[in-house]
């Protein structure tokens, strides 16, 4: 921040369209690009032995697709499915993986005079995942960065098995 | 050649038409000449040409006007001295080899076109610069060629089309396995002309191809590979012995150097094979091997031309020419006129000529080569992962379908006319799905003939007489199972022949043929793949194994075990040591990597053996690793697969039959004989299952030696599944091998058993000391 230059620079990359989804009442948004598809909340087989966050895996027309809640890999409470939960599908450095969400909101175009820096909140790892923060209507929706998100220590300790 | 010739053809690709002419052919004898004479007149007027080659052009020329004036006396004589003598143009202009570095004609590199498709069958232009045509013309130079001459050998040039080289990188395996295969066939039978010409041929092939693509150095070693060849194709020598060797390790050095072609290809440091240059010497100079006199053959059709043989040419001039086997196949008669049999251009020394069975039927060969290569050409290349894609889809629609005809609207007794379509497609997607699993069978025979190659090398080292016999080599397995399957059945072939096998003296002492006997034989039972491997050697050492599984403390004791359990010791890892402990398992290269390996095809190894009179190895795969056949159990809400291959039997266990040890460990009693009981619920952390056995159901799980018994809430149905992996976001989990799409559309994960049985044995020692099993430590990341 004390370059301005440079948060200009950050802002208009983190500018563009976003999906943006409710996970406990907080609006969170995932860029465009990375979204597959949304779906409606599927049977999902558990897998046993794996991380908690990994719900299990679903069946997306014929490829297997594990799924991650959102909600328990950022460390919130787990919360029954409901016909608003969705699935949203999005691919990660060739990595497919489902997110188990609360709701689908919206496409937002995300304007760079909209953005600001994510502020830090003491928790290191999390703040990892922000692009950033969007204001406008008087909301405030989280920009995710998904790939960090995939790609924390855990997941790829997995991809290594 | 192509009916119109090229409107110019360079020196090289007119050396080597002529080389395959024959004197009746006037037409393009004429054309040659012509050719020639343009040749002629354009090197008259520059300078800077090499007057000897000129002056040998004219010479030439001379030779085939007398040849079409139609006057002569010996047409054939003709066309080869102006073949020769246009040979050694093309020798003498070459950058290498024989002739002094001054008489180079550098431009003549570029001058040679990059051949159309249609003359690869031909030999190349650029192949002519290392034909040794330049050594037996001239009989005084030494006979060792020094090494200079490859030193402009390229491995892989940089600026190929990837595709191309690829589809050349498959194809020459394809060809030096059928070479090999063929090569071993002559082997028994040295006079199997199909055999002499399929290793020709794949050297032939292999040459022309690559020489096109620039691999100067595959190249030039199936060139020169070739021209052995066609001394025994030619009935000048016989393919024994010697011979026979030579030609195998020239298939060996091929492999090799294709392989180092490839790997340069995919970028890595690559060079040539050790021995390259020994093995190219070796098989130009073939000649100097000890001659074996062929038996007079009876000769069907005598060869016109050895009348008029003159001494002046060894043998191996012929080795560039017959670009076309004797036995034509259609493809190469597309390029030019079949003619077989033909008189070879030159003729090799009387002294050495052994009437050549090259004629013996020449129709009947041409006809079956016409038919091998007619299946080939019905074939298309299809990248395996379309081929995975297209079974996954299929899969996909067979739930689809099933969904559709369990519909309630669909099944409904109203509607006939619906029902009977919807009958009517089933039936379609079920003959889709038989197909599309069909595509990807392949028969064993390549592996089955690596086996026999290596059998036969094991057996001459360790101065074993065998033969190897094979049955069934047309059985087809799943593509991707092929490679895998092939390194136990290596092992153990090796193992057959080098420790099963009993030397020639110790078989004659104990009463049995000199000659051991393995036999590899596969066949299809009951949905699954069987190979047996057998030998009638010495047998497995059960007193030995025994003692040595007691030893390693693998066993406490012998008591209660089956003399197959017994047998089963020899693939427990950590059995086999460097001293040489029974027949089979001498070297210490365990076979617990073959039973590894075969479980991880979800195969079976069974053994009998029986002391002095051999073994059998038997050897039960399915047929495909994307389909598997499971029993699908629930407990509480879940479903779960369990391969139908590890479940012994499953029962509903009575009170008495249930106990505990030290108030932890629980057991099952079954005939007598306890097992441990694991609970499936408490091992995957799953809620609502039934808690009391004698409600629920035990399954029996047997892995190797040893059996456990699985708690389930209850049997499905047993069903075959489409196994597919988990993907790399959740990776390997222990317990897991595998998810599958179900009946419904939901993921049922299919059970790994022995991972299973080892989670629930860590999981039962790690709780030892504390309460039974925490339920939570289910969900703990493996």
């Amino acid at each position: 921040m004390t370059e301005p230059a440079n948060l200009e620079s950050e802002n208009s990359r983190a500018a563009g369209k976003y999906l943006t989804f409710v996970l406990a009442g907080e609006e969170y948004g995932i860029g465009i690009l990375k979204v597959q598809e949304i779906i409606g909340f599927q049977p999902i087989t558990p897998v046993p032995g794996v991380g908690a966050y990994i719900d299990g895996v679903f069946n997306l027309r014929g490829k297997i697709i594990p799924v991650i809640d959102l909600r328990v890999k950022f460390g919130m409470q787990r919360q029954e499915r409901s016909r608003e939960t969705c699935i949203i599908v999005v691919e990660s450095r060739e990595l497919r993986v489902g997110l188990v969400v609360d709701a689908v909101s919206e496409v937002r175009d995300v304007k760079s005079e909209e953005l600001e820096a994510m502020p830090n909140l003491g928790f290191e790892a999390e703040s990892d995942y922000f692009l950033g923060i969007c204001k406008a209507n008087g909301k405030v929706r989280f920009l995710l960065d998904i790939d960090r998100v995939l790609a924390t220590e855990d997941i790829l300790a997995l991809r290594r098995l | 050649m192509p009916k119109k010739p090229p409107p110019k053809r360079s020196l090289p690709v007119l050396a080597s038409a002529m080389i395959q002419l024959t004197p009746d052919e006037q037409p393009e004898i004429a054309a040659i000449r012509k050719d020639l004479a343009r040749e002629f007149d354009e090197r008259s007027l520059d300078r800077t040409a090499p007057e000897d080659v000129t002056k040998r052009l004219g010479e030439a020329i001379a030779q085939l006007d007398a040849l079409l004036a139609g006057d002569a006396s010996d047409p054939a004589r003709l066309l080869r001295t102006a073949t020769d003598l246009v040979c050694e143009t093309t020798s003498s202009e070459a950058p290498p080899a024989m002739q002094d570095a001054s008489s180079l004609a550098p431009r003549v590199e570029s001058r040679a076109p990059i051949p159309s498709m249609a003359s690869i069958l031909a030999p190349l232009p650029s192949m002519a610069p290392m034909s040794p045509v330049a050594v037996s013309l001239v009989p005084e130079r030494p006979s060792r060629a020094p090494a200079r001459i490859y030193r402009r050998l390229t491995l892989m040039p940089q600026d190929q089309d990837a595709e191309l080289v690829n589809e050349f990188f498959s194809e020459a395996s394809e060809h030096i396995a059928a070479a090999e295969a063929a090569l071993l066939t002559l082997e028994a039978q040295p006079d199997d002309m199909a055999a002499v010409n399929t290793v020709f041929r794949a050297f032939h092939t292999v040459k022309g191809v690559a020489a096109m693509l620039g691999m100067t150095a595959v190249a030039q070693l199936a060139h020169h590979a070739e021209s052995l060849l066609s001394r025994i194709r030619d009935g000048e020598i016989r393919c024994t012995g010697p011979y026979a060797n030579l030609c195998l390790r020239g298939v060996d050095m091929l492999k090799e150097t294709v392989a180092s072609a490839a790997a340069m290809a995919r970028g890595q440091r690559a060079e040539l094979p050790d021995g390259y240059f020994e093995l190219v010497d070796e098989l130009m100079h073939s000649d100097t091997l000890q001659v074996e006199v062929a038996p007079p053959v009876p000769v069907a059709a005598p060869l016109p031309a050895i009348a008029t043989a003159p001494a002046v040419a060894p043998a191996p001039v012929v080795a560039p020419a017959p670009a076309v086997a004797p036995a034509s196949s259609p493809d190469t008669a597309a390029t030019r006129a079949t003619r077989t049999p033909k008189p070879a251009p030159t003729i090799p020394k009387p002294e050495e000529v052994a009437p050549a069975p090259v004629s013996a039927s020449p129709e009947t060969q041409s006809a079956r080569n016409g038919a091998a290569d007619a299946s080939a050409q019905d074939s298309v290349r299809v990248r395996t992962d379309r081929l995975d894609r297209l079974v996954d889809m299929v899969g996909e629609l067979v739930i689809a379908h099933s969904m559709v005809s369990q519909d309630s609207h669909a099944s409904a007794a109203s509607d006939v006319e619906l029902s009977k379509k919807i009958t009517h497609v089933g039936k379609i997607v079920r003959d889709l799905q038989d197909l599309s699993m069909s595509l990807r069978m392949v028969p064993l025979k390549p592996t089955f003939q690596k086996l026999t190659r290596i059998a036969r090398d094991v057996a001459r080292k360790g101065h074993k007489n065998l033969q190897f016999l094979t049955e069934g080599e047309e059985t087809e397995i799943d593509r991707n199972m092929v490679d895998a399957i092939a390194e136990p059945l290596v092992h153990m072939v090796r193992n057959a022949a080098d420790h099963g096998i009993e030397t020639p003296e110790a078989r004659r002492l104990a009463g049995k043929p000199e000659q051991g006997t393995i036999r590899l034989c596969a066949y299809h039972m009951g949905g699954h793949v069987m190979i047996d491997l057998s030998d009638d050697g010495g047998g497995l050492d059960r007193e030995r194994i025994v003692k040595k599984a007691l030893a390693k403390q693998l066993i406490t004791s012998e008591k209660g075990l089956s003399e197959s359990e017994i047998f089963q010791l020899i693939f427990v890892p950590g059995f086999s040591t460097n001293e040489a402990v029974t027949d089979v398992s001498g070297r210490g290269v365990g076979m617990d990597v073959v039973r590894k390996n075969i479980d991880r095809l979800k195969g079976r190894i069974e053994i009998s053996s029986e002391r002095g009179k051999g073994t059998l190895f038997s050897i039960r795969l399915p047929l495909t690793l994307a389909i598997t056949d499971g029993m699908l159990v629930r407990v509480g809400q879940e479903r779960y697969i369990i391969p139908t291959r590890d479940i012994s039997l499953n029962f509903r266990p009575e009170p008495e039959q249930l106990s505990t040890a030290v108030g932890r460990g629980e057991m099952v009693m079954l005939r007598g004989n306890p097992l441990p009981l694991f609970r499936l619920h408490e091992l995957f952390g799953v809620q609502g299952a039934v808690e009391d056995p004698c409600q629920a159901l035990v399954v029996v799980l047997h892995d190797g030696a040893s059996a456990c018994a699985l708690l389930v809430d209850e049997l499905l149905s047993q069903q075959q599944v489409v196994a597919k992996s988990l993907g790399p976001a959740v990776g390997q989990v222990q317990a897991i091998s595998g998810g599958a799409i179900l009946g419904d559309g939901r993921v049922g994960l299919i059970l790994d058993p022995s991972s299973l049985i080892s989670l629930a044995r860590q999981r039962r020692a790690s709780s030892a000391n504390g309460p039974r099993i925490e339920k939570q430590a289910a969900r703990m990341p493996s």
